[in-house]
């Protein structure tokens, strides 16, 4: 093997080892690491990081924008507990905890797989719907962020063992 | 497509996904799911009634449907689209990422 094939050599496998892990800054006290992926494309605040069996999504929950029609600012935090956990839509006005069922029955998540966990300040909420479907949100002060997983529980589940505090 | 025809998919998409549509490529991959979406949105009973006709397994929506039901099929959801965002809003999320990809031409 001449000396140049073996360098593309080395580099392909440097660029393709899921051994290799990158930090993923959420903010100054959370983050996660993540293997290189395949691909990654941006548009506006969306981000995604695609790899061969399956991917990942980042972007700030924007309280003015979740809704188009509907403003959830100084909801916000109540809603996306209330997404995860039925007895939260108590704590907000009627309208939005019927607006916060709809949208928890379409995710259609497996209640077994439902997270509800802390990561130094960061309250994590996720679940999975047992196909190809997942969502973290971290409500941190002052963001919240969404991560949506789509893929099998397996890389669901690994995501969030990987979510630490900075 | 033509010219309105990808305006009123994105005014549509807008509304459902928020400012990163416009970055987004208006094309065949983002109208099929869109078709989907609405196709598949059990709950929202009311936007059956924008979907033309019943699809074959496996064919894209935006070839096999002539351009006037195309055409008709955008301008309803345009027009309507305040009416449905809460019903299909988490169908919507879920496949963010596959629009995402069909936009830019993963």
């Amino acid at each position: 093997m001449d000396k140049s094939l073996k360098a593309l050599f080395l580099a392909a496998s440097i660029f393709t080892s899921p051994v290799l892990a990158d930090n993923f800054i959420l903010s100054a006290q959370t983050g996660f690491e993540y293997p290189s992926p395949v691909s990654i494309s941006h548009s506006g605040s969306y981000l995604l990081v695609k790899y061969k069996e399956w991917s990942f999504s980042h972007e700030n929950f924007d309280p003015k924008t979740f809704y188009s029609n509907i403003n959830l600012t100084g909801f916000e935090r109540n809603f996306v507990r209330s997404i995860f956990d039925a007895n939260k839509r108590s704590e907000l006005p009627k309208w939005l905890a019927a607006i916060s069922q709809e949208f928890s029955d379409g995710l259609g998540n497996k209640p077994e797989s439902i997270k509800k966990i802390k990561v130094g300040k960061a309250e994590i909420l996720a679940g999975h719907d047992g196909k190809k479907n997942g969502q973290i949100f971290i409500l941190e002060d002052p963001a919240i962020h969404m991560i949506t997983i789509s893929g099998e529980k397996q890389y669901f589940d690994a995501f969030i063992k990987n979510i630490k505090e900075r | 497509m033509d010219l309105y025809e990808r305006q009123d998919l994105k005014d549509f998409l807008v509304k459902l996904f928020g400012n990163k549509v416009n970055g987004w490529n208006m094309n065949e991959g983002v109208f099929n799911l869109t078709y989907e979406l609405v196709a598949e949105s059990g709950l929202c009973s009311g936007m059956m009634d924008f979907v033309p006709r019943p699809m074959p397994y496996g064919v894209s929506p935006m070839r096999y449907l002539k351009k006037e039901l195309r055409g008709i099929f955008l301008r309803s959801i345009s027009k309507n689209k305040d009416q449905y965002i809460i019903c299909i809003r988490a169908a919507a999320f879920k496949m963010t990422t596959r629009f995402q990809e069909a936009a830019m031409g993963q």
